[in-house]
């Protein structure tokens, strides 16, 4: 089960919002470094958390994460 | 602020964390920890060969004071390097770290049944040394035997998640 990859969006969205890492865990109730492995696509998030993701970006789950890489913008 | 969450700022505040948070890093710090271990076994071995002795006592002394020197700080780094995950209790941490130390445990468990196993087997050899059951066993030998399985226990998931852990993401990108 080690090759499941699931994308996510999260540098992209937390850029555009300008909100650090930090700020994000600490909303979220994690590490700050688990934002970091998620974004770095090392570690697959719960249902629960990748809801609470979403949620806190207020964008449908789908928008932050896919089995699919994301098309690039502009593509 | 209760105790734990004291002890947890100050592990997240350790320069230590910073200083073995890399793979390579960790990884030299849990092979001098081992070392530490793997002194006190020797020690065991010493006790079992040469007790009751004068030589015997301060062989095995020495061999703990400096397993105990050295792998004191470097459990301590360990913790830092590993942020808590096996030193903090769990309502401190989040769905990844709790996994990373399921992970932990699991292959310390093996680990640990493997050194058990093997004792065992030592254990029966040397009883049937000569071909008779008839053995002696210096008491000097029953204390050490039960902190080194302690100390075994005790670190052994820890060097596994030191080892297996990978180089965290930076501070923020």
């Amino acid at each position: 089960m080690s090759n499941e990859v699931v994308y996510n969006r999260i540098p992209m969205l937390r850029a555009e919002r300008g909100i650090s890492r930090k700020d994000l865990a600490a909303a979220l109730g994690v590490h700050y470094q688990t934002v970091g492995y998620l974004e770095r696509g090392e570690y697959s998030p719960s249902l629960f958390l990748a809801l609470r993701i979403a949620e806190y970006f207020e964008v449908p789950v789908e928008v932050v994460f896919s089995l699919r890489p994301f098309a690039r913008l502009g593509s | 602020m209760d105790t734990w969450e004291k002890r947890r700022e100050r592990l997240e505040n350790m320069p230590a964390g910073r200083l073995w948070a890399t793979r390579p890093a960790r990884r030299r710090l849990v092979a001098v920890a081992v070392a530490a271990l793997m002194l006190l076994w020797a020690g065991l071995v010493v006790i079992a060969r040469y007790a009751p002795s004068d030589l015997a006592r301060n062989v095995y002394l020495s061999m703990f004071g400096i397993s105990l020197l050295a792998g004191l700080p470097v459990t301590g780094w360990l913790h830092a390097g590993t942020r808590g995950v096996l030193y903090l209790p769990e309502r401190f941490l989040d769905e990844r770290q709790l996994a990373e130390r399921r992970r932990a445990f699991t292959s310390a468990h093996r680990a640990t049944s493997l050194v058990l196993g093997s004792l065992l087997v030592l254990a029966n050899l040397w009883s049937f040394e000569g071909g008779r059951l008839t053995f002696t066993v210096p008491v000097a030998l029953l204390a050490p035997l039960a902190l080194t399985l302690f100390v075994t226990h005790y670190t052994t998931p820890l060097l596994v998640a030191a080892w297996q852990a990978t180089d965290p993401p930076d501070d923020d990108e």
